[in-house]
Formats: structure tokens, sequence, C-alpha cells
């Protein structure tokens, strides 16, 4: 099956990586993942890989890498030709040298304890010289700003850290090809930005081949990605094209758009604002210059201004938590996690809880509904003091949403699951039944009342878990990361579903990295620092207070980046808008050009 | 394995050779397998407290605190054999106890302990990365067993964190609420499903990762850092060896010594 050379055109260099009719079927699914996926790519070229979730980005990634089919079980046909040699017939080992790969999570990637190990781990299997491994680590660890931590264990160090010790583990083997599968994912936004920082050094040396797997194209456009390979929910690619030609013109980012990519900041505002004719600006520099250049779009700006801005809301406070004090008791000590926090939640209010990873924010969802031993503390709920109530209490005043879904599933079926709650607290058959068809009707779940949980799409679970946090009729909902690891569009429509519940009057707390969601979503931000409330108030005054972002491992929010480039080149611009503020400005039918984003 | 995973104190024992360390540990621990009194074993319980102390800096505070749970369980040995074991019985308050079962369990109990601080002073004494390369190296241990063990042994803590997020996510549930022991026993049974689940993608993605870093190639692999076996690693053995019958010979001189030899002493 194996054939010397790969199929391609009149390409003027050798593909470095080529694949040629794909197709992969997991042993454990009926459909494919990919299908026909025919592609080559040069030396030097970097690759944006994007589409929905589910689309089979990941499976190709590992096909890139050869661990389809070597090390994960699946069905191959067609070929994928690293330097002309064909993943399915290389032998093992050979590949890991010519192309590195850095997964998403960073704690199932490690092997070895400490950075130095865990760098020179790659060097070992391959049998390079021990004489030759010192300064091939130390290499790979200054590429990523990590040489200072080369005797540090590995669970010492920061998400973003522990990313970048992979990227460097990959790089100390010199593969010509890096594959990037989402590699910022689950770090928070400053740490995703210094992993990127990093990515784009290697890029600027122009010697490495990228492929990058990523929902967010502010990370990777412009600079890093110069092509775009998108693919469908059904696993074909549906376009491939240079970067600028892609996102350049409307009908094409349409395109994009519709797969549930985020499209770029600058892309997205121009098509906002009304920019039909010529390219699109791609990249901050552009846009700003394009404003810059335009008094109209610049006034369209600054009366958008907080017109998106919630109303203050004005119900009654659902839940009031003071002073909570909370520690981890270990025998390396003790770490205190919340530290006097004090928080009120009103009726049909929003909070969105921030800080970088390890802040505190789970800790305090989880005092919220009762679920940790508290030091000092109180949290009440509708007048109900949840510590002195007890968990069947707590359980039906408060709904809580974890960030895996899967861990608080106990049922065989999803309408069981969701009859769970009621049935423990003893209501009448007729009614758990009713209850459970409007929330399959409800969540989108109708059709799979009879599936396994543990057999859903991730979407599907977290809408199952937030379906079942619900039925009970609670007063407060937290969430922790709701976004996390799904698509800009399902992550979206999460999110709309989230809106209206806090509409009808349920008070909500989000813990999230998401500072899209941040921006757009909440009435009122609570950032989190080593336990410590840094800030609680407006999400406008938050943002603008670039010290305070920092503090909480936050950055501006692209809009605002944007924005200050757009100062930069002395367009007369605010500091901070928001997509809603834009939207809203619409209806109110200020301005021709603004209202055809709505048509 | 989170309470020692943090103790990393330079010491004469620390540099050892980690398979000769735990060479000399077997040695020990085997010889105190087959002593049967009381005085015997509490000599070895001293030389570990010893060599924990001045060859591994190992304080004696941590020392007393993890072997507390060992100590306590020697105790209620020593109880149950003075109160059941067969033997000529005297009064002790309401109980009626036996002297010989009480030096009987006094001297299992204190065997026990003598062991558990012989280990922890091998745990404590001995890097885990170096332990694995060492037995690499030296004791032919093939790799593909060894790396992954060390892997595993990273996720140890992250296990704990998915219990207790899988515990508390079920409590939401309304799970704990009910009473019993069997009903108690049936939530941990239901636990551990959604637990190895977890587990087990969390070391399929790891063996992938490890794939993805030529662990697959199976080359003849080369080492970034040698455990060599070296003249103080022989001297440590042998110390060993004098030590164990010396202390032997010792409790023989004192006329304390009995050894198993088969059959159960009575």
């Amino acid at each position: 099956m194996a054939h010397a050379h790969p199929p391609v055109g009149a390409a003027p260099r050798q593909p470095i990586l080529c694949a040629h009719d794909l197709g992969v079927r997991y042993l454990t699914r009926r459909l494919p993942v990919l299908r026909g996926v025919t592609f080559g790519i040069e030396p030097g070229e970097r690759v944006l890989l994007a589409g929905p979730s589910g689309g089979g980005k990941s499976t190709l990634a590992l096909c890139l890498t050869g661990l389809i089919p070597h090390s994960i079980d699946a069905d191959l046909s067609g070929a994928v030709y690293v330097e002309g040699t064909a993943t399915a017939s290389a032998p093992p080992g050979v590949l890991a040298e010519r192309v590195g790969i850095v997964f998403q999570d960073p704690t199932s990637q490690f092997t070895m304890l400490t950075v130095e190990d865990e760098v020179a781990f790659g060097l070992e299997n391959l049998g390079v010289p021990r004489s030759a491994m010192p300064e091939r680590v130390a290499a790979a660890l200054r590429a990523v700003g990590l040489e200072d931590r080369a005797t540090w264990r590995i669970d010492r160090l920061s998400g973003g850290q522990q990313q970048r010790v992979v990227l460097a583990a990959a790089l100390a083997m010199r593969p010509r090809v890096l594959v990037l599968d989402e590699p910022t994912a689950q770090l928070d936004p400053r740490s995703a930005s210094e992993v990127y920082r990093h990515v784009r050094m290697l890029a600027e040396t122009g010697e490495m081949t990228l492929v990058v797997v990523e929902h967010d194209l502010d990370k990777v456009v412009p600079g890093l990605a110069t092509r775009g390979l998108l693919l469908s929910a059904e696993g074909r690619v549906v376009a491939d094209e240079p970067i600028g030609a892609m996102l350049g013109s409307a009908e094409r980012a349409e395109r994009w758009g519709e797969a549930g990519v985020a499209l770029p900041c600058s892309v997205a505002l121009a098509r906002a604002l009304g920019v039909r004719e010529g390219s699109l600006p791609l990249g901050n520099e552009a846009a700003g210059r394009l404003l810059a250049a335009r008094p109209d779009l610049q006034k369209l700006l600054r009366a958008a201004v907080g017109r998106g801005r919630a109303r203050a809301p004005s119900g009654p406070v659902v839940l009031a938590a003071r002073d909570l004090w909370q520690q981890y008791r270990g025998p390396a000590g003790h770490h205190v996690a919340l530290r006097g926090v004090s928080l009120e939640v009103r009726a049909g209010e929003l909070v969105a809880v921030v800080g970088a990873n390890g802040s505190g924010k789970t800790t305090l969802l989880r005092a919220l509904s009762a679920l940790v031993r508290l030091e000092r503390g109180s949290v009440v709920v509708d007048g109900v003091d949840l510590y002195r109530a007890g968990p069947r209490q707590a359980a039906r005043l408060v709904a809580h949403v974890f960030q895996n879904p899967e861990s608080g599933f106990v049922a065989n079926t999803v309408a069981d699951e969701i009859a769970y709650g009621p049935r423990a607290l003893g209501w009448r058959t007729d009614e758990v039944a009713r209850h459970v068809e409007t929330s399959l009707d409800r969540f989108g779940l109708r059709g799979l009342a009879r599936a396994n949980p543990f057999t859903l799409s991730q979407g599907q679970k977290r809408r199952l878990s937030v379906a079942v946090a619900l039925v009970l009729g609670p007063r407060a909902l937290l969430l922790d990361e709701p976004t996390f690891g799904q698509d800009r569009r399902s992550a979206a429509a999460l999110m709309e579903g989230i809106r209206a519940l806090r509409d009808r009057g349920l008070g909500v707390v989000v813990a999230t990295h998401d500072i899209g969601l941040v921006a757009e979503t909440a009435d009122r931000v609570v950032a989190l620092a080593s336990g410590t409330m840094l800030f609680d108030g407006p999400p406008h005054e938050f943002l603008a207070n670039d010290g305070l972002l920092a503090a909480t491992g936050q950055e501006r929010p692209a809009l605002a980046r944007l924005l200050a480039a757009a100062r930069a080149y002395g367009a007369d611009v605010p500091p901070l808008v928001s997509w809603c503020d834009l939207a809203a400005s619409v209806e109110e039918g200020e301005h021709d050009a603004v209202r055809a984003l709505r048509g | 394995m989170t309470l020692f995973g943090h103790y990393e104190v330079d010491s004469w024992l620390r540099r050892r050779n980690p398979t000769a360390k735990l060479a000399a540990h077997l040695v020990l621990s085997l010889l105190l397998t087959a002593v049967f009194d009381p005085l015997t074993p509490l000599t070895f319980l001293v030389a570990a407290l010893a060599l924990g102390r001045l060859g591994a800096r190992i304080p004696v505070r941590l020392f007393l605190t993890a072997l507390a749970p060992v100590a306590l369980l020697g105790a209620s040995l020593v109880l149950s054999y003075a109160l059941f074991a067969t033997g000529s019985r005297s009064a002790w308050g309401p109980f009626a106890v036996t002297a010989q079962g009480a030096i009987i369990g006094l001297s299992l109990a204190e065997r026990g302990v003598a062991i558990a601080a012989f280990t922890l002073v091998f745990v404590l004494s001995t890097d885990p990365t170096s332990l694995v390369r060492s037995l690499v190296q030296q004791a032919r241990l093939p790799a593909h067993i060894a790396y992954p063990a060390l892997a595993a042994y990273r996720f140890l803590p992250l296990l704990q964190d998915d219990y207790e997020t899988i515990r508390l996510a079920r409590r939401l549930r309304g799970q704990g609420r009910q009473r019993g022991p069997l009903a108690a026993l049936r939530e941990r049974v239901d636990l551990l499903v959604p637990l190895l689940v977890g587990a087990i993608r969390r070391a399929e993605r790891v063996a992938v990762a490890m794939d993805s870093r030529g662990f697959a190639a199976r080359r003849p692999r080369t080492h970034y850092r040698l455990t060599p076996f070296e003249a103080a690693d022989a001297w440590m053995l042998a110390g060993t060896v004098a030590l164990g019958g010396g202390l032997l010979a010792l409790s023989a001189t004192l006329g304390s010594l009995r050894l198993w030899l088969g059959g159960f002493p009575t």
C-alpha cells in the first residue's frame, strides 16, 4: 500500500506532509470521522486546521504524527506521507523524530517528574548519545523561555509553563514538523498568550513547518498561520486556501463563520461596521489603519459605547455569601483557597468569576453550593443558610454544573438522569414524568431520552448537566467553565440558553477563562487572585483596568486590543466597546451601515 | 504517596544507588521476618531510626508521624495476643491475659514497625526518577515497564483530585443521603466507575504522548543520567550485612535471640 513517492501535482518543492484520500473510522463508532482528505504541505508552511467540534481535527493531527494507526486503533484508508514515507508502514519511532506534537491537556502528557528529565525523555528514546543531550535540552528550554526552570518539578509549574515544557520536549527532538492541537484550550488568557508568543518566535525562524488546531483565530492570525484548512462536521476538507484569501473576502469569511470558527476580531468588526468594499482587514494593525482613515466608522464606535451594557439588575438578592474562608490541609502544609470572600447575587443577574488557574474560582463555586467545609463564613440562599440546612436543601436551592459534566452522572439513561433528583425527593410519578418531558424539550435532548449519558457528545452532556441541575427549580445556578472545550457556535448557543435562564429570574454565577463571555454576557465581574477578591463590579470597569487584568491572569478582550491599535494610528475611537454595544446600537437604528449587520 | 512526594533533602543515603538501597532494605527486612523475640526487632528499630536521622537526615517528627499508624496497629496486635493467645493467664483488671501471648504480640508488632521504619528510610531518601533509572540500568528492568510506572506515579495526586470531584458531584445529585453500611458501600463502588473511566482515558492520553516522544521505537535507549554503582554503594551493602549480623549476634549474646525456623513458637 505504501508508494515510494506521494501522489502530488507540480509542487515547487516536495511536500513535507501529505494526505491522500485519507479516511479514518474509530472501531467504536459507526461513521468515519475523516473522509477523502487530500492535501500537501510544503516545508515552512504554517497551516491552521479549523472546523466544528467533533469534525476530526484532532484525529487528523494524530494521523499526521503517525500515532494513528500505530498507537491508536482505528481503520485508516488512503495514506499519510511524512517526507515521502507512508506513516502506516514507517517503523514506530522514526516518525517521532520528524513530527512533534503538543496536545491540549497539560496534566496527561508527561512521563517524568522534572523539567529537564521530561525534555530528555524523547532523546533517550531515540538513543541520542548522552554527551549530546545536555546541550539539546538546554537549547530546547531556551526556545520556550524556561532555561531557569530546568531542575523544577513539573507539577510545581503553572499550566502555561507546563505546556511550554511539552513544546520544549517536542523541539528537543528537532522535528521538521510541529503539530499543535489546541495547545492553550485549558489555560487562562495570559498563559495562553505566553505559549503562543513562543510558538510565534519559533515560526519567525521560518524553518519549522507548523500545523495548528485552533478555535480562536485571533491567536494565529495574522503572523502565524499562512494557510487555512477547514474541515466540515462530516470530516471533509471544505476549504483549503491562503489565510489572506479566506478571510479577506466577505463571502469566504462567511463560510468559516458558518463552520463554527470564530473569525478574527478585525474581520468580524469590519463586517459588523458594514465594510463591504475591498478586502477585509486582517489583524489589528490593518483594522487600525482602516479605522484611522474612516471618521464615519469612528463616530459609529463612539456612539455605540455602553449601549448594550446590562441594566443594573434590581431583583432581590437570591444568594448571599459572607466572609468565606476555606483552606486545604496537607502534609506539606496548608493552602488557603479562599480569604474572606463576600458576594451577593441578585435574581436575574449573571456574575462572572475570573482569575488565573489556581486562584480559587472552583473552590468559590463549591463553597457557594455548600460542597466544601468552610473555616468561616456563611452562604444564604432564599433566606436559608446552606451550611445549616444540609445537602438535600442545598441541592434544591442551588444548581451546580461541574466543569466535567460526566462526574455527576448517576443513571443509565438521559431520562432517568433528569428524573433522579425529583425521585430522590419523593415527587409524584406523573409530576416527575412531566418535568422530564419539559426538560428534554427545553434542552434539545428529545430523541436522546433513552441514550446512555456517557455516550453523548460534549455539548449534549453539558446541556444534560444543566437540565439535571435545573429540574428541581433552584434559585441560583453555578457553572464552572461552561464553554470549555466547545467550538464558538456551541458555546454561543449554550450562553444564549444561560442568558434566557437569567432573564427568567435565576441568579447565575459563571467561573470562566473566557474573557469574551465576560465582556459580552456578564452583569458583574468578581475577580480572584490567590483566594482574595480583588474586584467586584461592572465588566467595563474591570476590562479597562490593565493592572487588575494582569493580576488575575486575564487579557483585554480582542476587540479592546484592536481599538488600542486603532488609537495608536490616531483614530478617535473609545478604548472599550463590546459586540453587545454594537448590536444594541444597530437595534436603535442609528446607522444604515450598522443596520446591515442584522440583515 | 503525596505524603512523601516532596521530601527532597540531600544526604549520604540519598546519594546512594537506589537499587543497592532497595537490596539493603530487602536484606534487613528478610532478617527481621525470621526473628521472633521482642529484643532483636527493637535493636533493628533503633538502628533504622539512627540510619534515618544520620544517613538520610529525616526529621524525627516526620518519622514519628509516619510510623504512628503502624505503631497503633502494633499496639492492637499486642493486646489481641495478650487476650486471645494460648498460655497461662493472670488477671489484669477484669481481663485474663497471657504474658506469653503479649510477648509474641510485642515481637510481631516491633517487627512490623521496624520494617516500616526501614521502608520509610528507603522511600524518603530515594528520588522516584533515580529509582526507575537505576532499576533499568542496574536491575535490568525493561524500560517499557519502568517508565509507564513512573508516569502512573505522577497520576496518584490527580486521581485523588478526580475522586474528590466525582464524590462532590454525586453528593450534589443527592447521593450520600442513604443510611446504612450497604448503601454506603454501594456508593463507593458506584464512584469507582467514573473514576476508572477517567483514569483509563488519562492513561491512554499519556501512552499516546509517550509514543509521540518515540517511546514506541524500542531502540537501544540511552540515558540522560547514569545511576552508577560506586564503591560507597558496595560499602553500604557490606555495612548492611554487618549491621544485620551484628544485631543478631548482640541479641544472641544477651540470650534473647529466637529465630523462626519453621513451626510456630510457643
